[in-house]
């Protein structure tokens, strides 16, 4: 998935002036930075949701926002069924991200965590080839972030489907990414493969050099 | 425990609504002691006889119903304008600017000058329709944007990204959050639907209607006549407005409201 000459402004302010990136299709690319520096952008625009200048695939994408954004007067598999209408399908992601007993329960009756697993599983269950997410473990205590990730896990698992997410965690980019891209001011300051699976040094220095860059940028 | 507390708060409610009846009946009582006059305040024996007496009347249930189906379409009537001009504001941001200043003109509109010159131009039954519908236009106009306003617009946003058909977005999505409001208001709309119908019926003298009734009654020094049809129309109205607040729990199961 190419993004080339991405020029996006808004009154007063410019995001990104000629902005390009190469996402790798089946990795899972992960966008760090600080506050403004246009990681939601960039997905929205990925998405379809935000128009701007420039040349952006005009893929069919799933994306996990930050709040779940469940139909409130739909059961949860009401919710997967708006994306998926088969019913074994929505029932072995349920398994995956451990709901299988909340099938039949409405958003208010679940939990913080649970309503986001929701959100992972309709993301997964749309036939998608990219996968969006966008803050999807901010403000959750460390089990749960650990038990979201690795529901995200499971749920991608054997899928190989390309996803992009925003985090402001290094942790979770380093847990998550096969490449971490660090963007200010609406340009790239830093692209990096993760280590993942080598030598434990070698993923310790890029957590190094992530946080040096990102402490830079302040 | 929560089905007993539904069960006290219904019986609380029904205790409130009874004692605001048994305290107008009060005042009314008083006024009657205070006047002495059956010409200007009817005893309340009496005008109950009277409604009785209407009750048995098939005059009475002609006039009701005729004023009854007039109210429902200038409702009706409201609602399909005030529906048309919600959907092309909601898909042309100009028109609603444009269309604020007519709302705002509309609401200031008096009723009883606005029939008289209806009775020039149309006839004593087309005249409390049309002077009920543009009453209730901007009002139902102004409900509808409410409740357009008031959909979820991540909810608009997740349905765009998913790529969901039309018919689930709108039978999904958009009806339930929206119906719940809407329904609300409705049945004030209709009962203030049938007021402004009965008071241009009033004014026009319009044949075979409750309003035609309460004027001949006030010429005629029926007093205790013109009190039993106000009570049924209030009664009338109050009925319409419990049916629709029952609709309206229906729909907030729909619109997920209830699964708390």
């Amino acid at each position: 998935m190419k993004l080339t000459n991405i020029v996006k402004r808004y009154p007063g302010c410019t995001v990104f002036e000629n902005f390009s990136l190469d996402i790798a299709e089946g990795e899972v690319t992960c966008l760090l930075g600080p506050s403004g520096a246009g990681k939601t952008t960039l997905l929205n625009i990925i998405a379809g949701l935000t128009p701007c200048e420039g040349q952006v695939p005009a893929v069919a994408c799933s994306y996990i926002f930050q709040q779940p954004r469940l139909v409130p007067n739909l059961t949860v598999r009401g919710n997967l069924r708006l994306v998926c209408m088969d019913g074994s399908a929505i029932a072995a992601m349920l398994g995956r991200v451990g709901l299988s007993d909340k099938a039949s329960a409405y958003p208010k009756t679940l939990s913080g965590g649970q309503a986001r697993r929701v959100a992972i599983a309709r993301a997964f269950l749309y036939p998608a080839p990219v996968v969006l997410m966008d803050e999807p473990f901010t403000s959750l205590d460390l089990a749960l972030k650990l038990d979201m990730m690795n529901a995200f896990a499971a749920a991608r698992e054997g899928d190989g489907r390309t996803a992009v997410f925003v985090t402001h965690d290094v942790d979770e980019a380093l847990y998550l990414a096969d490449r971490i891209v660090v963007l200010a001011a609406g340009r790239v300051v830093l692209d990096r493969p993760n280590p993942r699976g080598s030598a434990f040094g070698a993923q310790s220095a890029l957590r190094e050099e992530l946080v040096s860059c990102l402490l830079s940028l302040r | 425990m929560r089905q007993s507390s539904k069960g006290v708060r219904g019986v609380s409610s029904l205790v409130a609504s009874l004692a605001a009846v048994g305290c107008m009946w009060l005042a009314w009582f008083v006024a009657w002691a205070a006047v002495g006059d059956p010409y200007v305040v009817p005893p309340v024996g009496e005008t109950v006889g009277e409604i009785f007496a209407l009750f048995g009347s098939a005059d009475y249930w002609l006039a009701f119903g005729m004023t009854l189906s007039r109210a429902a379409a200038a409702w009706a009537l409201s609602c399909a304008v005030a529906l048309a001009l919600a959907a092309l504001s909601a898909v042309w941001g100009p028109l609603r600017a444009f269309l604020s200043a007519f709302v705002a003109v509309m609401r200031t509109l008096p009723v009883m000058a606005v029939t008289l010159m209806l009775l020039i131009w149309s006839s004593r039954t087309a005249a409390p329709i049309i002077v009920a519908s543009l009453t209730l236009v901007p009002i139902t106009y102004a409900q509808f944007m409410a409740a357009y306003d008031g959909i979820d617009c991540r909810l608009v946003e997740m349905a765009a990204v998913y790529r969901l058909p039309p018919s689930v977005r709108l039978f999904k999505i958009y009806l339930p959050q929206a119906l719940p409001p809407v329904l609300a208001q409705a049945g004030a709309n209709l009962s203030l639907s049938l007021k402004v119908v009965i008071s241009a019926e009033v004014l026009s003298s319009t044949f075979r209607s409750l309003g035609g009734m309460i004027s001949e009654a006030n010429m005629f020094l029926r007093t205790s006549q013109m009190f039993a049809l106000t009570v049924t129309v209030l009664a009338a109205g109050g009925l319409i407005e419990w049916l629709f607040s029952r609709l309206k729990l229906i729909t907030a199961k729909w619109s997920g409201e209830e699964q708390a």
